[in-house]
C-alpha cells in the first residue's frame, strides 16, 4: 500500500493576539493510494483545517507550529508557500461544501471551467470547451452545452454540485478533499451526488480525504476513517472494524447519537457533556505537557 | 386519523398555494402564475407532532410558511384553533400572530449579528405585550435560555461568538418566548453535527411535551423524522404523495416515492452496495402516483379465470399484504385461498348487483388496489340476432359493473391514501374489431370511464390505470386466432405498470403494434379490422 500524502505530528495554532491557540495537535494519519478516507468530528473539531493544512490554503492567522504534510508520490516539492502556477494545485484539488457560495455567481459556468481546465492543460479554446463537456457529461449533467451557457443560480443545488465535482476532477488531481460535499443536499440528491464521487475515484483511482459530520454517509462510501475532537485523533482504522467494534468511547457514544429510523428510540443520546469536557481536559493537559 | 376534538390546533383542506414566477417574467406582462403545492390536507393537535418531508422543491418550506399565515393560501381553507384564516389580512391576523412561530434552518441568518442574544429573544415578548418593560423582558430572557439548556450568561454574546448548535437553541428560545401553541420548524437540524443535532432534538420534544406544543416538523432527514414525529406527509412536486401514522408510513409505505426517501438514508452501517442501487429515476416515471406493492391490499375482480387468476398469483408473489380474490362464485376461487393461505381471502361478488358491490365496499375497508378485471364477451357482431341482449349485458358488466366498483370504492381508497384503481380494458376501446362489435363499444366507453374516474379521483391522489392488451390466451377470446399472449405476462405488466405509476399500458407486441398504427394511420387499422366480419 502506498501513501499519496503522509501527515506527520502535525501540530497548528491559530495567532490570537499574542496567544497562540491550538487547534490541531499532533496528528498522524496517511492516506493510501486510491482509499476514500473518511475524516469525522463534530464542528469545531478541527477537521477543515487539516484539510486545508494538506491543500496549503491556510488563513495568515495559522501557523503550523511543528511536523507537517508529504506529498511522497506527487513530483512537486512539499514546500509550503503559494506561488501561481505551483504544479500541487493540480496534484489536489477540492469539493467544497456549499455548493451556493463556491461559485462566481457573474461568471458562466463554462468561464469558470475553462479557468481551470487552462491552469492544468494547455489548448484552444475550443478544446478547452470540449474537455469542459465532456467532464459535465461524465458528471451525468444531460446538456452539458446548455449549462455551459448558464450561470449557478440558473442550477438547483445538485446540479451545482456536480459542475464542483467536474472541476474538482477537471484537473487529473491524485487527492480530492472532499469538505462535506452532501451537507446542504436532501437525501435522495445526496445519494446519487455520493455514487458519482465513489466512480469518479473508482475509474482514476483518485485518492480522496472526505470530511463530514455524518457517520451514515462514512459507512457507506469510505474505506478507512479517522475520527477526531478538539484538534485530537482518536481513532482510525478500516469501515468495517470502526462501526463493528469502536475502541474509543467517543466514537461509541457518537454512533449512539444517531437517529435511526430502523430502530426508533424513546430519547436520543446526544454524546454526554462529560465525555466532552474530559476530551477537553485531556486536550489542554496535552498542551501543557508540551509546553514543559 | 385524530378526531377533532377541541385540541385541534391547526387543519388544511385542499390547501394549495400558487406563486407568479419571476424567472420567466416578460417586461410589461403579468408572470406566469405555477402551483407550488396544492390538495394538501393535514392536521395536527396540541402535544403532537406533524413531520413534513420530502425532496427539495417538493414544497415542504413554502407549505410551512403558508400554515404560520407567512403566505396566503390561494386554494382550499385553513383552520388555525377552529377559526378560519384562509383569507385574513395581516392586521386581522395580528392577534393571533402571538399564537404561532416559526424556526428557520439558518439561524446564522434568523438572528440580527448586530443584537445580544438576550435581545433577540427578548423582543417578542416587548412586541407582544407579555412584558412591561425591557427589564422584566430581560429576566424572562434569561429564564428561557435556561429552559433551552444554556447558560443565561450567554445572553451577553452576539450571534458571531456562538455555535450552530447554540444559536439554534437561541431560535428555540425566541419561538417559545411568547407561548405559541404551533411551531413550524423548517429544518432546523440540518446544518448541526450529530451530536448537537440529537441535543436540539431532544429538547424539541421536551418542550412539546412540556408546553403541549403542535409542532410542524420539515424535514427531508427520515431518520430524525422517525425519532420525533407521529404523524408525517410526505411531498413531491407540491403533491402529497402519502400521510399517516409516522409507524406505518416506515414500516409499510405505500408509494414507492416514499420507500426510496427512506432507503435514501444511509444508516451508520458499512454497506458498500448501497451506493450500487443509487440509480437516476427515469424521467418517464409518475413518481407521485408511483404505488409500492409491499403493503398494499387488493381486490381482484373476476379472479376465477385468466388474468384475474394470474394477478392473485403475481401480486401474491410480489409481496402484497393482502389480496381480495372475488369472483360470482366462490366455489371457483376456493382454491386460491388455500394455495396462498392467510395472504388470499376470497369474497363472493357480483358486479352486475349493486347491495353486492356495496356489500364488498363495506367488508374489504382496507382494499388500496383495485382490479376491475371481470369482464363478459358475447363475440358478437352488433347487428346479429341477439344483439341488443348481448350488448347489454356486456354493457352491465363491462361498463357499469366498473363504474359501480369505483363509486362503492372511491372513498376507501381515498381513507387509504388514495391507493390505485386498475381497469382491463382492451385495445379495442381505441378500435372496432366488428367480430365483437359490441364488446368494443363497451370497452370504448370503459376508457372514457377511465379517464373521467382519474380527473375527479386526481385530488386525492389516486392512481387510475387503463390497461389495454390485445388479444390474450383466456376463455373470453377462444375464438380469437392466434398469436395470443399468455395471461401471465398481463399480470406482469399490470404490476409494473402500477409500480412505475403509469396511467395507460398497452402489453405485448400487438396491443403496442396498433396502438402506433393507430397514432399514424388510424383509418388505415380500421379498414385492416373491418376484414374481421362476424359469422
Amino acid at each position: 500500500m502506498t501513501s499519496t500524502l503522509i501527515v506527520r505530528d502535525l501540530h497548528l495554532a491559530v495567532r490570537n493576539g499574542r496567544e497562540l491557540l491550538p487547534i490541531l495537535r499532533g496528528i498522524n494519519m496517511h492516506l493510501a493510494e486510491g482509499e476514500i478516507h473518511g475524516l469525522v468530528g463534530e464542528s469545531g473539531a478541527g477537521k477543515t483545517m487539516l484539510g486545508r493544512v494538506i491543500l496549503d490554503i491556510l488563513p495568515p492567522t495559522a501557523v503550523i507550529t511543528s511536523g507537517g504534510v508529504d506529498y511522497p508520490s506527487s513530483t512537486s516539492s512539499p514546500s509550503l508557500g503559494r506561488k501561481a502556477g505551483d504544479r500541487r494545485y493540480s496534484h489536489i484539488s477540492l469539493i467544497p461544501q456549499d455548493p451556493m457560495t463556491s461559485l462566481n455567481p457573474v461568471k458562466r459556468i463554462g468561464k469558470q471551467m475553462g479557468e481551470i481546465l487552462r491552469l492544468a492543460h494547455a489548448g484552444s479554446s475550443r478544446q478547452i470547451r470540449e474537455r469542459a463537456e465532456r467532464l459535465l457529461r461524465e458528471v451525468r449533467i444531460k446538456k452539458p452545452d446548455q449549462v455551459l451557457q448558464q450561470y449557478p443560480h440558473q442550477l438547483s443545488g445538485g446540479m451545482r454540485q456536480r459542475v464542483l465535482i467536474a472541476m474538482a476532477f477537471s484537473t487529473e488531481p491524485r487527492i480530492v478533499i472532499a469538505d462535506e460535499p452532501t451537507t446542504a443536499l436532501d437525501v435522495s440528491v445526496q445519494r446519487r451526488v455520493l455514487r458519482l464521487i465513489r466512480d469518479l475515484q473508482k475509474d482514476r483511482r483518485t485518492t480522496i480525504l472526505f470530511v463530514t459530520h455524518d457517520l451514515g454517509v462514512v459507512a457507506k462510501v469510505c474505506d478507512r476513517v479517522s475520527l477526531m475532537h478538539s484538534g485530537m485523533l482518536l481513532e482510525q482504522g478500516k469501515v468495517a472494524d470502526v462501526f463493528r467494534a469502536p475502541s474509543h468511547p467517543y466514537t461509541r457514544s457518537l454512533l449512539e447519537a444517531i437517529p435511526r429510523y430502523d430502530r426508533p428510540q424513546e430519547k436520543l443520546a446526544p454524546v454526554a457533556e462529560d465525555l466532552q469536557t474530559q476530551l477537553i481536559r485531556e486536550a489542554h493537559e496535552y498542551d501543557q505537557q508540551r509546553r514543559v | 386519523m385524530i378526531s377533532s376534538d377541541g385540541s385541534e390546533i391547526i387543519s388544511a383542506r385542499r390547501l394549495g398555494v400558487a406563486l407568479p414566477n419571476l424567472a420567466v417574467k416578460r417586461r410589461f406582462q403579468p408572470a406566469p402564475i405555477v402551483p407550488i403545492f396544492r390538495d394538501v390536507d393535514l392536521r395536527a393537535s396540541k402535544g403532537q407532532c406533524l413531520g413534513i418531508v420530502g425532496e427539495s422543491g417538493s414544497g415542504k418550506t413554502t407549505l410551512g410558511r403558508t400554515l404560520v399565515r407567512l403566505l396566503r393560501p390561494t386554494s382550499g381553507t385553513l383552520l388555525f384553533e377552529g377559526c378560519d384564516i384562509t383569507g385574513l389580512d395581516e392586521a386581522e391576523l395580528r392577534p393571533i400572530r402571538d399564537r404561532m412561530q416559526m424556526i428557520f434552518q439558518e439561524p446564522r441568518a434568523a438572528l440580527n449579528p448586530r443584537r445580544r442574544v438576550d435581545d433577540a429573544v427578548s423582543q417578542p415578548l416587548l412586541a407582544y405585550a407579555k412584558a412591561a418593560t425591557i427589564r422584566e423582558a430581560r429576566d424572562q430572557a434569561g429564564e428561557l435560555l435556561r429552559q433551552v439548556g444554556l447558560d443565561p450568561s450567554l445572553g451577553k454574546r452576539y450571534p458571531r461568538e456562538l455555535s450552530g448548535g447554540q444559536l439554534q437553541r437561541i431560535c428555540i428560545a425566541r419561538a417559545i418566548s411568547i407561548r405559541p401553541s404551533l411551531i413550524v420548524a423548517d429544518e432546523i437540524v440540518s446544518g448541526l453535527d450529530m451530536s448537537s443535532q440529537a441535543q436540539v432534538l431532544n429538547l424539541l420534544d421536551d418542550l412539546r411535551q412540556q408546553l403541549g406544543l403542535c409542532l410542524v416538523f420539515i424535514s427531508h432527514d427520515l431518520s430524525v423524522v422517525r425519532s420525533i414525529c407521529d404523524e408525517v406527509i410526505v411531498l413531491l412536486d407540491g403533491r402529497q404523495v402519502e400521510s399517516g401514522p409516522v409507524v406505518r408510513i416506515f414500516t409499510q409505505p405505500r408509494r414507492r416515492y416514499t420507500q426510496s426517501l427512506i432507503q435514501a438514508v444511509p444508516l451508520p452501517e458499512p454497506d458498500g452496495s448501497w451506493l450500487n442501487d443509487a440509480v437516476d429515476e427515469t424521467e418517464n416515471r409518475n413518481r407521485v402516483k408511483a404505488m409500492n406493492l409491499k403493503g398494499t391490499t387488493a381486490l381482484i375482480t373476476g379472479s376465477s379465470r385468466g388474468i384475474g387468476r394470474e394477478l392473485v398469483r403475481a401480486l401474491a408473489k410480489g409481496g402484497v399484504k393482502k389480496i381480495y380474490a372475488t369472483a360470482r362464485n366462490v366455489s371457483d376461487i376456493e382454491d386460491l385461498a388455500q394455495s396462498y393461505p392467510g395472504l388470499v381471502e376470497v369474497l363472493s361478488l357480483d358486479i352486475t348487483d349493486d347491495a353486492s358491490v356495496n356489500q364488498a365496499a363495506v367488508q374489504c375497508q382496507d382494499v388500496d388496489l383495485l382490479i376491475n378485471n371481470a369482464g363478459v364477451n358475447r363475440m358478437s357482431g352488433l347487428l346479429a340476432a341477439d344483439a341488443i341482449d348481448g350488448a347489454r349485458m356486456e354493457m352491465e358488466t363491462n361498463y357499469f359493473g366498473t363504474l359501480r366498483m369505483c363509486r362503492a370504492f372511491a372513498p376507501v381508497l381515498k381513507n387509504n391514501g388514495g391507493g390505485c384503481i386498475v381497469n382491463l380494458l382492451s385495445i379495442l376501446s381505441h378500435v372496432a374489431l366488428p367480430l365483437m362489435g359490441s364488446l368494443c363499444a363497451s370497452k370504448a366507453a370503459g376508457l372514457r370511464l377511465t379517464e373521467g374516474v382519474r380527473a375527479e379521483l386526481d385530488a386525492n391522489n389516486t392512481l387510475v390505470m387503463a390497461v389495454m392488451p390485445g388479444a390474450v390466451d383466456t376463455d373470453m377470446s377462444r375464438d380469437f386466432p392466434p398469436p395470443k399472449m399468455p395471461p401471465a405476462e398481463v399480470a406482469h405488466a399490470i404490476i409494473d405498470g402500477i409500480i412505475a405509476g403509469q396511467e395507460e399500458i398497452f402489453p405485448g407486441e400487438m396491443a403496442s403494434g396498433l396502438r402506433e398504427g393507430l397514432k399514424a394511420d388510424p383509418k388505415a387499422i380500421e379498414k385492416e379490422l373491418a376484414g374481421y366480419l362476424p359469422g
